[in-house]
């Protein structure tokens, strides 16, 4: 895996090399500020694997230069892991929104750095894997059919307001600061009758629509905080601060209206009606850490079960299975 | 990579966090003199909590726990406070002397007892 670590202290450059080499990543590039890395990005041949990047540096930041790796197309899917001091809620979240996947805090534990750079050691291999297996060119793109694998893959919707990858939005909220998950929940959303709908489309169409699907959402839930992402198919998971008035009802009502003003249609000109069920939300308050990421699939556990037999028939909304600690 | 070989390269890496520790100390000193009997300038204020940040990046990683704790409370303490100027400065001179007499204790060591 190449690597390419950016800190203006030398002294911490040092130690990550030392660090990765150990767990065998020798192929480490280091540059002392965000200029040089972007000199740098401009002039490789062969692209990088995975950024480490800190976010306090002069002239250009951590963030502002995340926000610039990911506008290079090449680097749009790359892992980009922030290793910082700045531990504050407002840092983890523009990190986040810049398009950070995963963020830990100096002084690192050795072994958590190795753990968390495995996790996109085989991310990546997944990747390198697909490409070179079913490769696609632009051209065939538009027509093909939507398959199995297209339907299940989480789309990157960074150009949406407030949507990151799945795996940054788990690694968001193991990040997040007790306190603040006190007053956040997670909320499931699922397109209705999915497959009936993407069964004709193209993969053109289909990842459209999800955008649409990601678009709707963002605009219904301004001007709340929230993190959203595709968590495949039809399926959309958010986390929402100052969750805890949250209604459900209200806000699928207000999503289905959005959706219908958006007026979608197919390419050939059919009109696309989207239905969309939101799922109870689900409290992030007495979860313990491990069971943080359980929080993102019972919030989808609750969308699909309000998408088959209606409102009211969850088993597991504001918290029984937190206090079970699943 | 064997552990022995890690640690030879931590080893490496310690030492030079202590050559750059000598250099760090007296930029803090020679600023905290500069404002003790002076107005808390912003940009000499700005430089302590650089200097602070950097140590507290790495020092526990290093082994050197306390020295980093103490680094980390002076860096957030003038990062959380947006009015540089009037920074309580009983709490400022305070971290400051704490983090020179760490640095102390680091530097009085001989080198090779960190090797």
């Amino acid at each position: 895996m190449k690597i390419l670590a950016v800190d203006d202290d030398p002294i911490i450059l040092e130690l990550l090399t030392e660090v990765l080499r150990a767990a065998d990543f020798e192929n480490v590039t280091v540059c002392g500020s965000a200029n040089e890395a972007i000199a740098t990005l401009e002039n490789t041949t062969v692209p990088f694997d995975c950024f480490l990047l800190d976010i306090q540096m002069p002239d250009v930041d951590g963030i502002q230069l995340t926000s610039a790796i990911r506008a290079m197309p090449t680097y749009a899917d790359t892992p980009i892991l922030m290793i910082t001091a700045m531990s504050d809620r407002s840092y983890i979240d523009k990190a986040f929104e810049a398009g950070a996947s995963d963020y830990i805090t100096k002084p690192f534990e050795i072994s958590e750095v190795h753990a968390r750079l495995r996790v996109f050691e085989a991310l990546v291999k997944e990747r390198k894997w697909k490409e070179d297996r079913n490769p696609v060119t632009p051209q065939q793109e538009p027509l093909a059919m939507v398959a199995d694998a297209d339907f299940q893959r989480r789309l990157r919707l960074h150009d949406i307001d407030g949507f990151i990858d799945y795996l940054a939005l788990e690694n968001y909220l193991l990040q997040v600061p007790r306190m603040s998950l006190l007053s956040m929940c997670t909320v499931g959303i699922v397109v209705r009758d999915m497959h009936r709908i993407f069964a004709a489309s193209s993969v053109y169409e289909y990842e459209s629509a999800v955008a649409d699907v990601a678009e709707a959402i963002s605009e219904t839930l301004k001007p709340q905080q929230f993190f959203g992402a595709h968590a495949g198919e039809g399926e959309f998971v958010c986390v929402i601060d100052n969750g805890s008035g949250f209604e459900a009802e209200a806000f699928e009502r207000a999503l289905n209206e959005t959706l219908q003003e958006m007026d979608l249609h197919f390419c050939d000109g059919r009109a696309m009606s989207l239905q969309t069920a939101v799922g109870d939300p689900v409290s992030l308050k007495i979860r313990s850490a491990k069971s943080l990421p359980n929080a993102l699939v019972q919030a989808l556990s609750n969308a699909e079960s309000t998408a088959r037999t209606g409102r009211g028939s969850n088993t597991d909304t504001w918290g029984k299975s937190a206090l079970l600690g699943l | 990579m064997t552990d022995f070989s890690m640690a030879e390269g931590l080893a490496r890496v310690r030492c030079r966090f202590i050559e750059e520790l000598e250099p760090r100390r007296h930029e803090l000193v020679r600023l905290r003199d500069e404002i003790t009997d002076a107005p808390l300038v912003e940009d000499k204020v700005e430089a302590i909590a650089r200097i602070a940040h950097k140590i507290a990046g790495t020092a526990e990683t290093l082994g050197f726990a306390k020295l980093g704790k103490v680094a980390a409370d002076l860096d957030e303490f003038i990062d959380q406070n947006p009015q540089l100027g009037v920074l309580p400065r009983h709490v400022l001179f305070g971290l400051l002397d704490d983090i020179v007499a760490l640095s102390d204790q680091i530097l009085s060591v001989p080198d090779h007892q960190f090797g």
